[in-house]
């Protein structure tokens, strides 16, 4: 990229575009990486209170360096961008940006209420957006276009991120709340399960949904000119040194394997609900073994998958992990997520004691939510407001204006269940979850399955 | 006729139970979904027909599903929302009124035994009952709170005071900034319209091409027109179209702007000049830049130099694409040149116009390009000609979004009211704080009505502040 090996002057000291804009969010997303692999060590000493909190606490460092990194980037691209160029106009920049902001809740959330292992849920989301940061190929500091030029761009998105960081922690105590009230272990695997086979559906991506095949995108560099436009599956994208065209291309021999996983997750679904096997003594842990073989099964063959994948690259250069970035993390994620739930799942009685109670989990969640709610209402509103000013017209019924009325709608309904009808604290937590998933959707779900005025936005 | 009216008693009931706001709440989540999935006929330039396979299109018809927002399950969903919502909000009124406005009563000394003993402390006062009222009445008037006396037996006294009462009822302002959202919509879905116009830079046009317009939008169709083709009641002529694009990332613009003359009986009424977040009104209309396009034509300046008269006069010739222009020539026939194509960039080499000469209307010799920037190459050709060009201008149109929209200023109200209350109501708890005082004795207790944790420093900080002990401020 011209423009990221251009030298910009920092306090009198001169340094690439790139080493500013750029290496520290990468440096960050392998530090908060370090911070899951420690979180997870904690997660299995549990019982070993010592040895659990030294972990975290190591943990907690990490995450506070990669915040300090993570800072020292988005403040560079600032800097270097230029005042009227907040470091999130894009789909690159809005993912770091809402992972420093979901980074600082973690943080919050630690020093104020002094629950160690929440971070252990937050943190690999932060990898998660970090890490498809990283693999995202256009990291350059595109300019503006019109219809970006506005205030209300710095308004309206950081409102965006408050909202959704508060709603991530809400969904990551809710989900501890959960475990820790002796929820059904066996539903809460059947939703992991669900969410596996709908990750799995988000990263095979529309080509999946169309063609029942795998595809990933390749990467071919070649003369365009400018302004020429190319066949529809393709997208085409300008960068100062040149065109670039992603295209879309099967995966040979991905394709048998890729179903197996998704067949195993819905099968491991369908039995962790039906078939749950209560434990003597051990309330809340009902999970049969043949479903556990099951989900081990679908995490093997998830493995597989990317061995799979691996091969077919190594044969065909043009295929590049990188040109995915949001396919290769979503499975990482799972794979991530999904190991977690069995370490959980097997040391159940000692983690559920390195808790703090239900109930105080339970107000947590309920607390972020409060907080993250009317960021939500601004959300919609600065939208609104812009689009007026922008577009002439307040409410255009686009996916993305859409699915943010959708995760308020989620979220009114936890709040009126949880004031009038006073809900049990086990359903409320359910409600968050599904708002949450309501809420990635909203945020990456509709910039990369769906398209619309926001579309501008994406990579 | 009573069982008439018991039947609207019960249907009152029913519309006011909040099991049916969660049953339209849960509806509304759900039927948003299928319109972000499905072509919607208002957003998108793609007909639904020619995009599903017919069978499809035809169910997709019968529910509505193209326009799936305006559609009559969703807007019933709506309107049963409101109705909820009303029921609801009277129906509760007294109770939430009495919550927020209670008279403070006399707590017995029970009442502070049952309270949770964090949020309560107790001490021994050595004033008189006269002095220690004085004095906690003034430090809790000093501490922000608006104490209240409460009488109680002759050796003792009770004060009351609370903070953040209204957050009880701050829902009522959210509700009904709702309802006012929904009445500006309406507004503007009844009187407002939306529609585009392009515009070729330089040129005016007097109707535009509407997508969504209110029944009662008082817009006259444009005769002889589209279907969707109105009436301005003016002309709007886009005098000048400019736009830029960033050096670095070419293809990327930078800026589009235009010069909007708005124009009656050949009077100029209004004129401004407009980019994108950065409209103009007229009257009731608004006008916006919104998009810009080529025409795939060129506004061509040139001059015409003939070569075997010294000291001619060159000529100076200007159109567009496939215009024909004569040049007089003394004792010649005269010639004729058309600019048959043009292009900004000629490899590198800048902009070119490809021109061909005319003879009694037909082709005569090969069509031959001049650069602007190399006039020389011209005068190389063998002819009895050269051409000089002066300036090559693509023609663009720009793309204005033009609208009306009557309800905005109710609806921003109604925004505004709800940001408001939504923050009122979840930030703010309604804290209350009791404190009784028998024989040198004091109590001193406070409840919350959610979030619990915690409430029990703001306890200890009022109580800290009642007993003047300002060390102690704020520590938990």
């Amino acid at each position: 990229m011209d423009s990221l090996e251009a030298r910009v002057t920092f306090f009198g000291f001169e340094f690439l575009e790139k080493t500013l804009t750029v290496t520290p969010l990468n440096i960050a997303a392998f530090v908060y990486l370090a911070a899951v692999l420690v979180f997870f060590v904690g997660i299995a000493r549990s019982g070993l209170k010592a040895q659990q909190s030294r972990a975290s606490s190591l943990a907690q460092v990490l995450v506070v360096a990669g915040f300090v990194l993570h800072t020292v980037g988005l403040a560079g691209r600032w800097y270097v961008g230029g005042f009227d160029r907040p470091p999130w106009t894009n789909l690159y920049e809005s993912l770091v940006a809402f992972a420093w902001m979901l980074a600082g809740f973690q943080i919050y959330s630690q020093r104020n209420w002094k629950i160690p292992l929440v971070g252990a849920f937050s943190t690999p989301l932060i990898f998660l957006l970090m890490g498809m940061s990283v693999m995202t190929p256009n990291k350059s500091l595109e300019p503006l276009i019109p219809a970006l030029q506005s205030n209300w761009l710095k308004i309206h998105v950081v409102f965006g991120m408050i909202s959704y960081a508060g709603f991530t922690m809400a969904a990551c105590f809710g989900f501890l709340h959960l475990i820790r009230s002796r929820a059904s272990l066996s539903f809460l695997g059947g939703g992991l399960c669900l969410m596996t086979v709908l990750n799995l559906g988000i990263s095979g991506g529309r080509e999946f949904l169309e063609t029942g095949k795998f595809f990933m995108a390749s990467t071919v560099e070649r003369e365009v000119a400018p302004g020429q436009m190319t066949w529809v599956k393709d997208t085409y994208r300008e960068y100062p040194d040149g065109p670039v065209i992603t295209r879309m291309q099967e995966v040979p021999n991905a394709h048998p394997v890729f179903w197996a996983a998704l067949l195993v997750f819905a099968l491991a679904a369908i039995l962790m609900f039906w078939n749950r096997v209560p434990h003597p003594g051990m309330k809340g842990y009902d999970i049969s073994r043949r479903s556990l073989i099951l989900f081990v099964s679908g995490l093997v063959l998830l493995l597989v998958f990317f061995g799979v994948v691996g091969y077919d690259m190594w044969q065909d250069p043009h295929l590049r992990m990188s040109s995915n970035p949001y396919l290769t993390m979503l499975l990482f994620m799972t794979l991530i997520i999904c190991s977690m739930f069995v370490v959980i799942s097997a040391r159940y009685e000692k983690f559920l004691t390195s808790l703090p109670s239900a109930d105080r989990l339970d107000e947590l969640s309920y607390k972020n939510i409060l907080f993250a709610f009317p960021f939500q209402a601004l959300l919609l509103i600065t939208g609104a407001v812009w689009a007026y000013s922008a577009w002439g017209r307040s409410w255009g019924w686009d996916p993305k204006e859409t699915w943010a009325l959708i995760t308020w709608f989620a979220y009114l309904i936890y709040l009126h269940g949880k004031l009038l009808l006073r809900w049990k604290p086990q359903l409320l937590s359910v409600v968050s979850l599904i708002g949450f998933v309501i809420m990635v959707f909203a945020f990456l779900g509709v910039n990369l399955v769906l398209s619309g005025l926001h579309s501008y936005g994406a990579a | 006729m009573e069982s008439f009216w018991r039947g609207v008693d019960r249907l009152w009931l029913q519309l006011a139970s909040v099991k049916l706001t969660l049953v339209v709440l849960v509806s509304l989540l759900l039927l948003s979904i299928p319109g972000t999935l499905i072509l919607q006929v208002n957003i998108s330039n793609v007909d639904p027909g020619m995009q599903y396979d017919y069978d499809f299109w035809k169910l997709g018809k019968t529910l509505q599903l193209f326009t799936a927002y305006h559609s009559s399950w969703y807007v019933g969903l709506m309107v049963l929302l409101s109705l909820n919502l009303i029921a609801c909000s009277v129906e509760r009124w007294p109770q939430m009124w009495k919550l927020a406005s209670a008279k403070p009563v006399a707590w017995a000394r029970a009442t502070f035994e049952n309270q949770p003993k964090n949020f309560q402390l107790e001490w021994k006062e050595n004033l008189t009952k006269e002095a220690a009222l004085k004095t906690y009445l003034d430090r809790v008037k000093l501490g922000g709170g608006n104490p209240k006396v409460v009488e109680d037996g002759p050796e003792n006294f009770q004060i009351f005071f609370q903070k953040g009462q209204w957050s009880r009822i701050a829902n009522y302002l959210v509700h009904t900034s709702l309802l006012v959202i929904f009445g500006g919509a309406i507004i503007s879905a009844l009187y407002g319209f939306e529609g585009a116009a392009n515009i070729p830079a330089g040129a005016a046009v007097d109707t535009f091409l509407i997508f969504s317009e209110g029944r009662m939008s008082g817009l006259k169709p444009a005769p002889g027109g589209l279907v969707n083709e109105k009436l301005l009641g003016f002309r709007l002529q886009a005098e000048e179209f400019k736009v830029d694009f960033y050096e670095k990332f070419p293809g990327r613009p930078k800026d589009f702007v235009s010069k909007l003359n708005v124009i009656r009986n050949s009077k100029v009424l209004a004129s401004d000049t407009i980019r994108v977040n950065d409209p103009m009104s007229f009257e009731k209309y608004v006008f916006y830049q919104a998009s810009y396009g080529r025409l795939g034509d060129f506004d061509v300046k040139f001059r015409y130099l003939p070569k075997d008269q010294i000291g001619y006069e060159p000529k100076f010739g200007r159109g567009q694409l496939g215009e024909t222009l004569n040049f007089d020539h003394k004792g010649r026939q005269a010639t004729t040149l058309v600019a048959v194509s043009a292009q900004l960039q000629i490899q590198n080499l800048g902009p070119g116009v490809l021109f061909q000469e005319l003879v009694d209307g037909k082709a005569s010799g090969k069509p031959f390009w001049v650069l602007q920037n190399y006039p020389e190459f011209d005068f190389a050709r063998e002819s009895h000609f050269g051409i000089i060009v002066d300036d090559v201008k693509e023609l663009l149109f720009t793309g204005l979004q033009i609208g009306y929209d009557p309800g905005a200023p109710i609806y921003w109200l109604g925004c505004f009211g709800m940001l408001l209350g939504t923050f009122y109501a979840l930030f703010v708890t309604h804290r209350k704080f009791q404190l009784r005082y028998d024989r040198g004795q004091v109590n001193f207790a406070g409840t919350i009505h959610r979030m619990p944790s915690g409430f029990e420093n703001q306890v200890k900080v009022w109580a800290h502040k009642i007993r003047g002990r300002k060390e102690e401020h704020g520590q938990s």
